[in-house]
């Protein structure tokens, strides 16, 4: 928790999220013209690096809450002296796959911007989208194989390859499972760090779900509230525990 | 509630009251549509359920109609296995059960207080301890016409418990109880994980034996029997009545675990309260609605702490002398260190009909230190230090099997392994479910851990062992033989 809160401050410092959203933020209607203009003048004014950089802690802010249980599995797999480089190794396959997603992804924020025609209206149809994609058998699926464990090598440089075969599945996997959910703070200028921070929570609560069989089911963004309300107003958690022990 | 539980073996021959009534109870609870949460196809998909598999084995058909979504999210597919929410989790099943039970035997005209037996295989003051209950094996009711549902059930395992070496599995025994910590890799309990354990899990020593083996052993599995029974499966294993009397003794052993001197039980608050991703939760006794539980609840003040007429016979927990003071229980950290991983194998294994050996390597600065500490001028810190071989992750599409792991064994005895080399051995109860990558226990398999530190030392004594190259043989019998084998991710070492 404290790496992904360094990873929210380097964000915001960074400032470039005023920026990165603002392709999508317009409040006028976009054309295509104007998008690859607003495209080639954002690159220009902001540097590969920068965006590499801006998306990057974006990730750390948002995904690493998630790797506490894979990463415990490299730590616990690996020798102690080993366990610093391994652990490296995982991270670096897990945000390499996020790293190279990010062009992608700005390309659907961009063809989604466009088809809702404004910026409210792409931030509602990115949500619609997000939602649906909880609900599916498709997100289960992949959000179930970002469970799967592989073994880590113990020594040389079968060890690293193991560690960041494992951190490259993982993190295809769970680009799979969230990925409309990570379209969503693009649409969302003023409160960019806020809506990153509603998404992250999200994210967890749906790796905390936990695997299942393949179906359409309550997304549980909706699921959060809703259980919330059954176990506090209808039916009391543990209602007879008088102590233990 | 009136009673306490008793030992099956001790209600008397053949057909007592107490398995009479629950026999009747039985058959109504069968006639219930699963919808009913008092039902008994209700009550075995809490453990576990796979409506393909249930459609294939005449548990329902394809118009049957299933409880609500949101019903089936809350209360089915709830086992909890490979994790430190393995007993509390189905203390709180069980006792649910048994009141359902009870109230269906008042209904149906017996006495109130019906309470469940346990089955004490291990009690070796009984020589038929090991048999399973008469009640379980006559194929009437003792009007000579109603089928008996405590025996109309697929069983193809024994009938008296002992080790089944065509499933490589050694005989039980209460080693798990001289385990002194419940959490932890290594442990009474089980490893601490979320619901359901969906990452990383390990079984608790008294989850593999005799919980798991009992299960495998009486349920079979193929090659050795003829099918894999219901005991032998997860999503299963709940339509056996047989079920719920090896569960009450799984039980009854944590409970005399919890009055032995010197252990240490579990007290944070992710386990007494837990868990947080999902709420276990059981049926009312009336089946009007659901409730939840956690662990806590299972403990002494709880409403679903047991009471047992006896601790100690099978249990190995020694009675307190007259006038003798009674242990009393400590909850906190774990006495024993986690231990680290010091060596491993090269690859991942495949394992079919055959042996399979593997070459196990350890650091080498730590294979010297284990050598020394094993050595006689150890100091004596060191010399007490435990070392286990871990199997991780064991994956394969047979819903049960066995196996069983040797150190070192001589070369020229595949055929005959002696068992001096033996480093543990596991009934492979519900590795198909838990190796299902869409299912609920996250397709991780199952993962064992075997303390060797007697081997360890007996072959460094006799000279037998090389840190740098520790062969470890493992044998394997399963449904899918060589051409579905079973796979293992890794084979560690670990010490202390």
């Amino acid at each position: 928790m404290m790496v992904a809160g360094v990873g929210l401050v380097a964000s915001s410092m960074l400032g470039i999220h005023a920026d990165l959203p603002s392709i999508c933020v317009a409040s006028e209607q976009l054309s295509l013209s104007a998008v690859v203009a607003s495209s080639r003048f954002f690159i220009a004014t902001n540097p590969t690096g920068t965006l590499a950089l801006a998306w990057l802690t974006m990730l750390i802010a948002m995904m690493t809450p998630l790797l506490a249980l894979p990463l415990s599995h490299v730590h616990a797999s690996s020798l102690a002296d080993r366990r610093l480089r391994a652990s490296t190794g995982f991270l670096l396959g897990y945000f390499g796959v996020w790293l190279f997603a990010g062009y992608p992804l700005l390309a659907v924020a961009i063809a989604l911007r466009l088809l809702a025609g404004n910026a409210s209206a792409a931030l509602m149809t990115a949500c619609l989208l997000a939602l649906i994609w909880s609900a599916s058998p498709m997100q289960m699926a992949a959000q179930n194989r970002a469970h799967r464990l592989r073994r880590i090598g113990l020594f040389g440089l079968a060890a690293d390859r193991d560690c960041l075969a494992f951190g490259a599945t993982l993190g295809g996997w769970c680009l799979a499972s969230s990925w409309p959910w990570m379209l969503v703070p693009l649409f969302v200028a003023h409160t960019h760090l806020a809506a990153m921070f509603g998404v992250a929570i999200i994210l967890m609560a749906e790796r905390l779900r936990g695997p299942g069989p393949l179906r359409w089911r309550f997304p549980v963004v909706l699921s959060i509230p809703t259980g919330w309300i059954r176990e506090t107003v209808i039916c009391r958690r543990s209602s007879g525990a008088t102590g233990h022990v | 509630m009136v009673g306490k539980r008793e030992d099956a073996w001790k209600l008397g021959a053949g057909w007592n009251d107490t398995f009479l009534w629950y026999a009747k109870a039985v058959i109504a609870l069968k006639s219930r549509p699963v919808t009913d949460r008092t039902s008994w196809r209700y009550l075995a998909a809490m453990h576990q359920f796979d409506r393909n598999l249930w459609i294939g084995l005449g548990i329902i058909d394809k118009k049957t109609k299933l409880p609500s979504a949101s019903d089936m999210d809350v209360a089915w597919n709830q086992c909890q296995h490979s994790s430190f929410y393995f007993l509390p989790w189905h203390r709180g099943y069980l006792a649910r059960f048994e009141e359902i039970i009870a109230a269906t035997i008042v209904s149906l005209g017996g006495n109130a207080g019906w309470k469940l037996p346990y089955w004490n295989y291990l009690d070796s003051t009984n020589p038929n301890a090991r048999k399973i209950p008469e009640a379980f094996l006559l194929k009437y009711l003792p009007d000579g016409t109603t089928r008996n549902p405590l025996e109309d059930v697929p069983r193809y395992g024994q009938k008296v418990l002992g080790p089944e070496p065509r499933l490589h599995i050694d005989d039980i025994d209460l080693s798990a109880m001289d385990e002194p910590d419940f959490t932890g890799s290594v442990s009474f309990g089980g490893s601490k994980t979320l619901f359901s354990n969906p990452d990383i899990g390990i079984r608790g020593q008294l989850e593999n034996v005799p919980h798991g083996s009992v299960h495998v052993l009486v349920g079979g599995a193929r090659p050795a029997n003829p099918g894999d029974g219901y005991l032998s499966a997860f999503e299963t294993a709940g339509l056996d009545p047989l079920f719920w009397l090896h569960h009450c003794n799984i039980d009854r052993l944590w409970a005399a675990w919890m009055i032995k001197p010197g252990v240490n039980m579990e007290a944070g608050k992710q386990w007494l309260d837990g868990p947080s991703n999902r709420a276990f939760a059981v049926p009312k006794a009336d089946g009007s609605g659901l409730e939840n539980y956690t662990a806590r609840d299972t403990l002494n003040g709880g409403k679903f702490y047991p009471d047992y007429d006896d601790l100690h016979a099978g249990t190995g927990v020694a009675a307190v002398p007259a006038g003798g003071q009674a242990a009393v229980l400590v909850q906190g950290p774990a006495t024993m260190t986690e231990p680290k991983v010091i060596g491993a194998n090269g690859e991942k294994i495949t394992l079919g009909d055959a042996p399979v050996e593997t070459a196990v390597k350890i650091a080498p600065q730590a294979g010297k230190a284990m050598v020394t500490a094993m050595g006689p001028g150890a100091p004596e810190a060191d010399s007490g230090k435990r070392t286990f071989l871990k199997l991780e992750n064991i994956r394969g599409a047979s819903s049960a099997g066995g196996l069983k792991a040797y150190v070192n064994a001589p070369a020229g005895s595949e055929k005959d392994l002696p068992q001096e080399y033996v480093a543990g051995s596991a009934a492979l109860f519900g590795l198909g479910s838990a190796s299902k990558v869409d299912g609920q226990h996250g397709g991780n398999g199952i993962t064992l851990i075997f303390d060797i530190s007697d081997l360890a030392r007996r072959l460094v004594d006799q000279g037998n062992f090389d840190p740098s190259n520790i062969r470890v043989k493992i044998v394997s019998a399963h449904g899918g033989g060589s051409t579905n084998p079973i796979t293992i991710e890794r084979v560690s070492v670990l010490r202390e």
